[in-house]
């Protein structure tokens, strides 16, 4: 019970700062903009202006592009880019922690080439697969599969190597110690290299979709500056991939993540 | 059962010259409970690796049974200072993944399953997660794990060095009573005399620098033994002694080098 009543204390106090910043928001946008005149209207977004353009582009009758299509084509492209990325992260980082010459040589040059934000990919992108669905994937899988490939490796590497011990004393095979005992052992790690993975996905789609113009939450932000001026659209198609990104890290990994390191007993010394 | 080790060599590292074991000759019968006694560092947990097969020797060979220990194997199961169970398994699970491992049909995993988690008093606690238990719980359930294998030889790395001393007391008596019902082979290695005495047939004292047999001594003092009895505490104060002898080389060689 007593739980229970402090996560709905939290809940209402993070609305309540939520309400906080709107009230800033638009105390800062009438003084700004419509009491002293510093700023242009079409350069300030105003909370109530990003509300009328969330109404309207979510109703069914909306006559621009559709949201609802945006969102759905955004987020098959974030899937398919993530699973293919998860699989070559998978194999990367599975050779890369069997191979000392690969954990010597190929390692260090991932990590280096990991510093490179996946919007630069962006050009090769372009002329590999023209302005096509397939350019905007591929920056996401460069994007993402080498930090899920570094995660799969440290998770291996850091199997204790006394449950390796204890599983080779009771006869396991090679692939069984794979199976049964290193990937469970390294199941905390793999996930948080998922998570951070997926976010990395995420971040490159945009990048990819406002570049590339495909059909898709990047391409309305990039057409609501650059086509039609509107702040308030823009500043709306933010919130929304705010929206979605959180929801997807907050629902789906987090909890996977809090879930597993609960069983294992990993949380016990957290607050 | 029985297990022949033979001339066991094993260097400090490939191109040294100092030797961790140096010709180490043992013969260990059916049924035996051996303590393997020496000072930390001398090589005692190697000689146990060795024969678990998790370690190669450099010289010299390990026989059970007639056959050559060459990899580790479930006749051979080793207990380690921590439990070493899967925490990402419930203790029931821990106790039937070697079961899995080696193949037994689900009836037989069930009958021993109950047969050794009762004998460690944890079958209550089959469901548990395995960061629920204590340090003694741990153990205990390892044990089981082990003894469900059904192994000729149970090995034992220093198995209660990480518990408390009331845990450790209990689990002593346990691990003899478990001796006895099931007719083991066990050899446990150990730094404390006390956990020789109480335990072993025969103890082995290992030397250091390097780590050779320096004695091997019969324990005749009968079960039940008792910390407090006379005979305990005269060959208590001669191992001391002769321990100490070897705690002291190493330290002597520690401060010159």
């Amino acid at each position: 019970m007593k739980k229970k009543s402090t996560t709905v204390k939290k809940i209402l106090s993070r609305i309540g700062f939520i309400i906080i910043i709107i009230a800033l928001w638009e105390l800062v946008y009438l003084l700004g903009v419509e009491v002293l005149g510093l700023w242009k209207s079409y350069t300030i977004p105003s909370p109530q202006g990003v509300w009328e353009r969330c109404v309207d582009m979510f109703s069914f009758d909306y006559t621009g592009m559709s949201i609802y299509a945006a969102v759905a084509a955004s987020l098959l492209r974030a899937f398919i880019g993530f699973a293919i990325s998860v699989v070559i992260g998978a194999v990367l980082g599975f050779l890369i922690s069997k191979f000392k010459y690969l954990q010597e040589n190929l390692k260090p040059i991932i990590l280096g080439i990991q510093t490179l934000p996946s919007v630069c990919w962006v050009p090769f992108a372009i002329l590999w697969f023209g302005l096509d669905q397939s350019a905007v994937i591929f920056v996401i899988i460069v994007g993402s599969a080498f930090s899920i490939a570094m995660a799969v490796d440290n998770g291996i590497q850091n199997v204790d190597p006394l449950y390796i011990r204890a599983a080779k004393t009771m006869g396991v095979s090679q692939s069984q110690l794979y199976f049964k005992v290193i990937i469970p052992a390294a199941q905390p790690m793999l996930i948080a290299g998922l998570k951070s993975g997926w976010s990395f996905a995420w971040r490159a789609l945009m990048a990819a979709e406002m570049m590339i113009s495909m059909i898709g939450l990047g391409q309305i932000l990039d057409a609501a500056r650059s086509i039609e001026s509107d702040i308030n659209k823009v500043t709306l198609i933010m919130l929304i991939i705010i929206v979605i990104g959180t929801i997807i890290d907050r629902v789906i990994f987090t909890n996977w993540e809090n879930a597993v390191r609960r069983r294992y007993g990993l949380d016990r010394d957290r607050k | 059962m029985s297990l022949h080790i033979e001339g066991i060599t094993k260097k400090f590292d490939k191109n040294s010259d100092t030797n961790i074991l140096e010709d180490i000759n043992l013969d260990i019968e059916s049924g035996e409970f051996i303590c393997l006694l020496g000072p930390s560092g001398c090589g005692k947990s190697t000689l146990l690796n060795i024969i678990a097969g998790l370690v190669d020797a450099d010289s010299g060979k390990i026989t059970l049974d007639g056959e050559e220990i060459t990899k580790p194997g479930s006749d051979r199961i080793m207990m380690f200072q921590e439990s070493a169970l899967f925490p990402w398994l419930t203790v029931e699970k821990n106790v039937r993944f070697g079961m899995k491992i080696a193949g037994l049909s689900k009836e037989e995993q069930d009958k021993r399953l109950e047969k050794y988690l009762k004998m460690v008093q944890l079958y209550k606690f089959r469901d548990y997660n395995i960061h629920e238990l204590s340090g003694g719980m741990k153990q205990r359930v390892a044990l089981a794990r082990a003894l469900c294998l059904d192994c000729k030889i149970l090995l034992m790395d220093e198995p209660f060095a990480a518990l408390d001393k009331q845990t450790i007391n209990v689990l002593r008596e346990e691990l003899i009573n478990i001796w006895q019902q099931t007719k083991k082979t066990i050899i446990l290695v150990t730094h404390s005399v006390e956990e020789a005495l109480f335990f072993s047939n025969r103890i082995v004292m290992i030397g250091s620098h390097p780590g050779k047999v320096k004695d091997i001594i019969k324990i005749d003092i009968p079960r039940p033994r008792h910390i407090e009895s006379v005979e305990f505490i005269n060959i208590r104060k001669k191992l001391l002694e002769a321990l100490k002898e070897e705690v002291d080389k190493i330290e002597k060689e520690e401060h010159d080098s």
